[in-house]
């Protein structure tokens, strides 16, 4: 396969504020080209270091990487790991600073939904100033016209200006355009963050038809489960530089890693200054490890809908407490409470334990959840003071993996009767109790 | 750099063009990469158009009663009370001949300078030449400007000017203005990203520039040992160039509008050259 997409020992500099000294960069430094010279007369290179000097930032330090023709390629890594400057350099919004970047075929950036849309313009106006922006022609847009407005199920409202439309409407508006661009090379910026589930669901879906029919299609997103989902290849960034490119499934899983470690490191550090401070937790009992568990006790970050899950955490005691409270909450990528769980609310009565003692807490779930970004909370609270003892906020999070093409935030399982036969099997999660029930046997003396 | 292997690939055509740097290099491959941008270029000085008279009661009317009422104060004040000669011409048409093209061009500049910082949304968010936004601006200018050029044929029927073949000329003569604009806006809108400082000074080079153009005055007015500096103002020889070919019936000053044509071509050329130096570096500023 050829690739379509290489990147060459790319970096990118940022300057902060500094607006005078952009223009200083274009006035010859005589000792710069002189020092530059010389080392280049003694064969030593040139190059100045990465290091980020007073007011700059390298977004981007000497990355290469290539993408063939057709790939998906998913692109991870946190806030500020130069994951957006990657796709603005290869659209051409920006230059690199150094390194070469090229690329072959109608490159296509969705880096926002409806880029350019005027609230003063008709739908149908916007369609076409939109439809150009990105690259169509007059006799393009005109031919698909009547597609992007069934697409957009906005038929009654296309001679309305989009001042006056609904935001769910103007992003499907500029979603249908965009999905009408036909590239040869799509670069999607998180235009998944914004809108409703079924919208982006109708994107995620989109989008997988754009992979399916050979399209390079280079994504970057923080929902690892779109990622894994429609990327077979994720680059995992990190501070501007690549840190792990393979199989998403294995980066995804090194990603969801080294993020937890950090967050264990950071959280639960037996000298964290953070919980010194506090005074919203007693400290009577701490949090001082946690882990996910697969049915066979492997530790792990990502299951599959209707998989069985272990939560275990450790709690060290400071002093004798009867009967605490332990509790787990499970949040979904955007806050909601899926789950709210502790041995009180469920009726349970834990025993007493003296100072200096430990113990190890685990929660046994089934994770009929939809596909999706989870995060673990956990705590201990005296149950005779009603005081928390240690809140441990996503201390631990994990993806879910969808094993069909069914959507929503739950798994129901439906099992599916056609006249009485039934053509689609029963609640995956049975399978999974069944599995860990196995398990469980084994592990037994 | 050993060059990428291109091997056959199933189901893709066989001549594949070799991977391409992401920009152009050079100022024709620049125009040719802009040439093939000119569908948008059309749709965002339309759209300039529509967004500018939307909501508004007057719509278009406003393109000709901008120079319209210039053109009677200038009567008022610089006819009536100062009697500035006009040239044998009835100084409403004398004015406002020159009041056209000169709106066209001060207009162009006002709205091409902040074009690209208006847009900072579109330059942050995806590519295409950085130059399109003034060049649309100016193109939205540019349908003013064929509004506001019927009033002049109204008016020179009305006052029964006599209109030669010598009107001929006059696409020359929008040719080179539309030139001026365009070098002056391009330089002015790329210097506005790094020092938005350019939008207040603007209006004021606009104004001095009005009166050091032979917009109230003919240009017989200046003393003749000025005259050649003068000329180093291409408006001045693109006015009086219209005052000629119009009203006069007269060819114009070849010699002067040789050297007006010379000094547009410049400002275009290096106009361009100095905005695409910058033009990378924009969505980084801004």
């Amino acid at each position: 396969m050829a690739p379509v997409i290489r990147f060459d020992n790319v970096s990118k500099r940022y300057r902060l504020g500094a607006r005078l000294g952009d223009l200083r960069e274009f006035v010859p430094d005589p000792v710069a080209a002189a020092r530059n010279w010389w080392r280049r007369r003694n064969g030593q290179p040139v190059h100045e270091d990465l290091s980020s000097k007073n007011g700059e930032v390298w977004a981007l330090k000497d990355v290469s990487f290539e993408v063939e023709e057709g790939e998906a390629v998913g692109i991870i890594g946190p806030n500020g790991a130069g994951k957006s400057t990657i796709l603005k350099l290869l659209a051409g919004i920006t230059e690199p600073t150094r390194g070469s970047i090229e690329t072959r075929g109608r490159v296509s950036a969705l880096i926002e939904i409806g880029t350019g849309f005027h609230p003063d313009l008709t739908g149908r106006e916007n369609v076409y100033l939109n439809g150009s922006i990105l690259g169509l022609t007059r006799r393009e847009i005109d031919a698909k016209f009547d597609s992007i407005v069934e697409f957009a199920e906005l038929e009654r409202f296309i001679d309305t200006p989009v001042k006056r439309y609904s935001s769910g409407m103007y992003m499907r508006l500029g979603f249908a355009v965009a999905a009408h661009l036909e590239p040869q090379v799509l670069l999607v910026d998180e235009v998944l963050a914004v809108g409703d589930v079924l919208f982006q669901a109708k994107c995620l879906r989109h989008m997988g038809e754009l992979v399916r029919s050979g399209c390079t299609v280079l994504f970057v997103s923080h929902n690892l489960e779109a990622v894994s989902r429609l990327c077979r290849r994720t680059i995992v960034m990190s501070a501007g530089s690549i840190i792990d490119d393979g199989p998403s499934d294995q980066s995804v899983h090194a990603y969801l890693k080294a993020a937890q470690g950090a967050i264990r490191r950071f959280r639960i550090g037996p000298q964290s200054p953070e919980r010194m401070t506090s005074d919203a937790v007693t400290g009577d009992a701490r949090i001082t490890g946690i882990e996910l568990l697969d049915a066979q006790g492997r530790s792990t970050s990502s299951f599959r809908v209707g998989d069985w899950a272990t939560v275990r955490y450790r709690v060290a005691f400071a002093t004798r407490l009867e009967d605490p409270e332990f509790a787990l909450i499970v949040r979904r990528h955007d806050g909601l409470v899926v789950y709210d769980v502790s041995t009180a609310t469920r009726g349970g009565r834990t025993g007493v334990f003296r100072a200096g003692e430990e113990a190890v807490v685990e929660f046994h779930q089934c994770i009929p959840l939809g596909a999706g970004t989870y995060n673990v909370t956990v705590h201990v609270t005296r149950t005779d003071l009603r005081m928390r003892c240690d809140w441990q906020e996503a201390a631990a999070s994990f993806v879910v993996i969808g094993c069909d093409l069914s959507g929503g935030a739950v798994s129901l399982q439906s099992a599916v009767d056609v006249n009485g036969v039934r053509v689609v099997g029963g609640p995956e999660c049975l399978r999974g109790r069944a599995q860990v029930f196995r398990a469980g046997l084994a592990r037994m003396p | 750099m050993t060059p990428l292997r291109e091997t056959p690939v199933p189901g893709v055509r066989a001549e594949t063009r070799p991977l391409t740097a992401r920009r152009p290099r050079g100022l024709r491959a620049h125009v040719a990469h802009l040439w093939h941008y000119r569908e948008l270029l059309r749709s965002l000085a339309l759209k300039e158009v529509r967004v500018r008279y939307k909501q508004s009661v007057l719509g278009t009317g406003w393109a000709v009663l901008q120079p319209f009422a210039l053109m009677v104060v200038f009567t008022a004040v610089f006819s009536r009370f100062l009697h500035v000669q006009s040239e044998g011409v009835p100084y409403p048409v004398f004015s406002y001949t020159a009041l056209v093209p000169w709106t066209f061009f001060a207009s162009s500049v006002s709205f091409a300078v902040p074009s690209i910082v208006n847009n900072m949304n579109l330059v942050t968010k995806i590519y295409f030449p950085r130059e399109i936004f003034p060049l649309a601006a100016i193109g939205a200018c540019f349908v003013d400007f064929a509004i506001a050029a019927t009033i002049v044929a109204a008016l020179v029927l009305w006052y029964h000017v006599g209109v030669t073949w010598t009107a001929l000329v006059v696409p020359v003569l929008i040719l080179l203005q539309v030139m001026v604009a365009v070098g002056v806006a391009l330089i002015a809108s790329a210097i506005n990203v790094f020092f938005r400082d350019i939008r207040f000074v603007i209006p004021l080079v606009t104004q001095v520039w009005m009166y050091v153009s032979p917009v109230v005055y003919p240009l017989s007015e200046v003393p003749e040992r000025f005259q050649a500096f003068y000329m180093l103002n291409p408006m001045a020889g693109i006015i009086d160039g219209y005052r000629r070919v119009i009203l006069h019936g007269q060819l114009p000053d070849w010699g002067a509008l040789g050297v007006t044509a010379a000094i547009s071509l410049m400002l275009v050329i290096g106009g361009y050259a100095f905005f695409k130096r910058f033009e990378m570096q924009f969505a980084d500023i801004i």
